[in-house]
């Protein structure tokens, strides 16, 4: 088995609402960076499993061609709900009611929400 | 249903836009969905670099009246080379839909007139590479204030099918980073190779098209030659027992495409 492995940054919002925990392994800062380096090389089975798993996700969960496929063929329909991953979806179910809250008894202008932010470490 | 006409406006920043992360990541895919019926391909930042803005604009609307698309897909690129807003309204209030593909656009609140924000308002529809605040943000103002609009988000959309799987190969790198040397990476480079060579572990850098100590992106003078082929990039991948990640500028958080092509390489 030879698979690949990735290291990104942990407190990245965009990541944790797009790719659920665990498929990918973070930091928070460049010592524990250096800590993971060492136990995953260390740990030739564990770095295996978790690169298989973050494989299986990732081919499971996306496929380029039936998203535009999907996207075209609702353009000339004229739906414009475009598809997402279920998890995308459910997490922005989520942010949406964050959002209608934090505007509840506010008019709602694209001025109000390109000013909404989240917390951000 | 009917097969589609699609107009590509491409980017051209490093390489020739074959190379270029529109291509591969955006048109490829896109084109092997099977729905197009017919394509055509105009290079916009290359005729603005060859002829001026005036040329540019000239040519694009040129090409979208003699063929007459369905769809404009607008694949952008840095900020100085947008086609302008204008030009876009121009296409789409002719019954030519535009559907605008936006990278590395800034995750925190912005002003209404910043350039993310434009480039939706100019579009019938919106499709955010890599940021999903970005994405959240466009569609509640869509589904809110603009139901006719449509918003994607590309995410790990981005990889032509059967591009990066079933490729078996010795790995011998340790550890890679691959791109762009923005200043964060610099640091973490340096710090990675004094702490990680008293254990014998190797890290290695590979291709990037900018050097960020240098200059900006869009900065010449900052451009590369480190840059490889898109076949070495995924041997690269597959040769490496832990490739890192990292952001790009500050504060960018992005769902960087690369994670996808990462996640996707491997074999049994």
């Amino acid at each position: 088995m030879k698979l690949c492995h990735v290291v990104h940054f942990e407190d990245n919002f965009d990541i944790k609402q797009t790719i659920p925990q665990g498929k990918l392994i973070t930091y928070k800062n460049f010592d524990e960076c250096l800590q993971q380096i060492l136990f995953f090389l260390k740990h030739e089975k564990k770095r295996e499993m978790l690169a298989k798993d973050s494989r299986d996700w990732y081919l499971n969960t996306y496929d380029s061609a039936t998203f535009w496929r999907d996207f075209l063929f609702k353009m000339s329909i004229g739906d414009n709900n475009i598809k997402n991953t279920p998890f995308v979806e459910n997490n922005y179910q989520i942010i949406k009611k964050n959002i209608l809250k934090h505007f509840e008894g506010k008019t709602i202008t694209p001025k109000n929400i390109v000013s909404f932010s989240v917390k951000h470490p | 249903m009917n097969k589609i006409r699609v107009l590509f406006f491409n980017h051209e920043q490093y390489n020739n836009f074959e190379n270029e992360p529109g291509n591969l990541e955006v048109r490829l895919p896109m084109l092997a969905s099977g729905l197009i019926k017919e394509h055509n391909d105009f290079v916009f930042q290359r005729i603005k670099k060859e002829i001026g803005l005036g040329g540019m604009i000239k040519a694009a609307t040129k090409i979208v009246l003699d063929f007459k698309p369905d769809l404009i897909v607008y694949i952008t690129g840095w900020s100085k080379d947008d086609i302008p807003g204008q030009l876009i309204n121009g296409f789409e209030e002719v019954g030519i839909k535009v559907l605008t593909i936006a990278w590395d656009t800034y995750p925190g609140p912005t002003p209404l007139n910043f350039r993310q924000n434009n480039l939706f308002k100019s579009t019938s529809y919106f499709c955010e590479a890599c940021s999903f605040i970005s994405y959240a943000r466009f569609r509640f103002w869509r589904e809110q204030l603009n139901p006719e609009k449509g918003v994607l988000y590309l995410s790990g959309n981005n990889i032509l099918n059967n591009q990066f799987k079933d490729l078996s190969m010795k790995k011998d790198i340790d550890v890679a980073l691959i791109g762009s040397l923005y200043m964060a990476r610099h640091r973490l480079l340096k710090f990675l190779k004094k702490n990680l060579l008293p254990h014998g572990i190797k890290v290695s850098h590979f291709g990037g098209y900018f050097d960020e100590s240098i200059g900006l992106p869009a900065d010449s003078s900052a451009h590369t030659l480190n840059r490889i082929s898109s076949k070495d990039y995924i041997n690269t991948i597959n040769r490496s027992k832990i490739v890192l990640c990292p952001g790009g500028s500050e504060g960018q958080w992005a769902v960087r495409g690369k994670i996808f092509e990462i996640m996707s390489c491997g074999s049994f």
